[in-house]
């Protein structure tokens, strides 16, 4: 019985996870200093950062195949609007060791912010909830690398992937999307 | 199962493309790797870049200092050239309302110490109304920063050092050169002149002021910040597991 008792905006676990994330964020910047937004070392402490979090909040759901398309698709909405405006492009350097690093990054970010917080989320609060609050972090985890002038298109990718992890019912379906989306920046820019 | 949040979704992703004009495409992840490096004259066998670009930036003043922190860098995916001053590091007369920093490629002479890559001569100013004024930057306070950062060529070992000259006449000096990342390397702005790296192992005399390292000694910061989180990830085990037994048979509306 509640009693009349309010209850807390987060549990507990979610205060937790969403602390963690905003230490692991700082952490990002304190490992890769000035050149954050280029740091393939700062990422993957990052990236493991996150992936401990995951872990002790435990892994939510296994992947599902049937999310893969769901993220495939949402992938071709994500490259849409840089392939109409963005002309092609090719970086030098060399293109596995970058793609390694950025999937391993984007697929730790995904089991956290679609995976663990937004299951806690879910269960604490509602999936209206887990959307929002989940976008807000994705947003707030870019302005390090991009500025505040990513906000508002990291706010709308960040809602993009949370209306797939909503509709696909898995993490995997933001998380390929996710992964496609920055592996196909090597050539939109 | 609805469309309307896909629909919904989709829409903010445009909207957002239409109204915030943006040329990254990336979401997520890291940087791009750096691009071939630019020559301000290109070597034979160098490949065929674009010109380097400036490093330019303004800071407003007030009370003959900077009022804000400075950070600029050229342009090219790696910056060349990166120069960062602290809030109230640049100095001018008592009118100075704004303080402007440039630093700009230059090719290296033939002959003298073998110079890696590009010169950045590096010219400080600031104006008073519509005059120009003399300005200049104070050696770094504590918990403040100037520096300056330039990309070498390549990442190879022993790495590059840092050369100062107050002037294209003056001889080289050596000054203390920190590696900021990959194939980045960093010094204390010693004063406006040009800034340059060498691989050349027979240095030239040390300025009288070469630098101290804005790194060096143990990085605490991630430390620390490393013992925060593992300390989070237990606690957030600890609730995890307190919570299993009481999950299979209470549901959370009937806790107190």
């Amino acid at each position: 019985m509640r009693c009349g008792k309010r209850q807390p905006l987060l549990d507990y676990s979610t205060l937790f996870l969403v602390v963690g994330f905003g230490v692991a964020v700082w952490l990002r910047v304190a490992v890769g200093g000035a050149s954050v937004a280029r740091s393939g070392s700062a990422g993957l402490v990052f990236a493991g950062a996150l992936i401990v979090l995951t872990l002790a909040a435990g892994v939510p759901a296994r992947p599902a195949l049937r999310s893969v398309g769901w993220g495939v698709a949402g992938a071709v909405v994500l490259c849409v609007p840089p392939l109409l405006l963005a002309g092609g492009h090719r970086p030098g350097g060399a293109f596995l060791p970058w793609a390694a690093i950025v999937t391993v990054v984007a697929v730790a970010e995904e089991a956290f912010l679609r995976g663990a917080l937004y299951e806690s989320l879910v269960a604490s609060r509602s999936q209206l909830v887990a959307v929002g609050v989940t976008t807000v972090c994705f947003a707030a985890l870019h302005v390090p690398l991009y500025g505040w002038q990513a906000v508002p298109l990291d706010l709308a990718v960040g809602l993009w992937l949370g209306t797939l992890r909503q509709v696909s019912g898995n993490w995997t379906a933001p998380a390929t999307a996710h992964v496609l989306a920055d592996l196909a920046g090597w050539w939109l820019r | 199962m609805s469309r309307r949040p896909l629909l919904l979704g989709a829409a903010a992703l445009i909207a957002a493309w239409v109204l915030v004009p943006s040329g990254v495409p990336l979401y997520d992840g890291i940087g791009f790797p750096d691009e071939p490096y630019r020559y301000a004259q290109p070597p034979a066998g160098a490949k065929t870049t674009a010109r380097p670009g400036d490093a330019v930036g303004t800071s407003a003043g007030g009370n003959g200092a900077s009022t804000e922190d400075l950070d600029v860098m050229s342009g090219e995916q790696g910056p060349q050239v990166e120069i960062f001053v602290s809030t109230g590091e640049l100095k001018g007369p008592g009118d100075a309302r704004t303080f402007r920093i440039q630093g700009t490629p230059v090719a290296p002479a033939a002959g003298g110490i073998p110079i890696d890559g590009n010169i950045y001569r590096i010219t400080v100013g600031c104006s008073a109304g519509t005059s120009p004024c003399a300005a200049n930057v104070q050696p770094p306070q504590t918990d403040r920063f100037v520096w300056v950062a330039l990309r070498s060529t390549s990442s190879r070992n022993p790495s590059p050092n840092f050369l100062y000259r107050p002037t294209p006449a003056a001889p080289w000096q050596a000054v203390g050169t920190d590696r900021a990342g990959n194939d980045i390397y960093s010094t204390t702005f010693v004063g406006p002149g040009d800034y340059a790296l060498t691989y050349a192992t027979n240095l030239p005399k040390s300025a009288t002021a070469p630098a101290p390292s804005r790194q060096g000694g143990l990085p605490l910061t991630p430390i620390v910040l490393a013992a925060v989180l593992a300390a989070l990830a237990v606690i957030i085990l600890v609730i995890r597991f307190s919570r299993r037994p009481s999950s299979r048979g209470i549901s959370r509306t009937d806790l107190p």
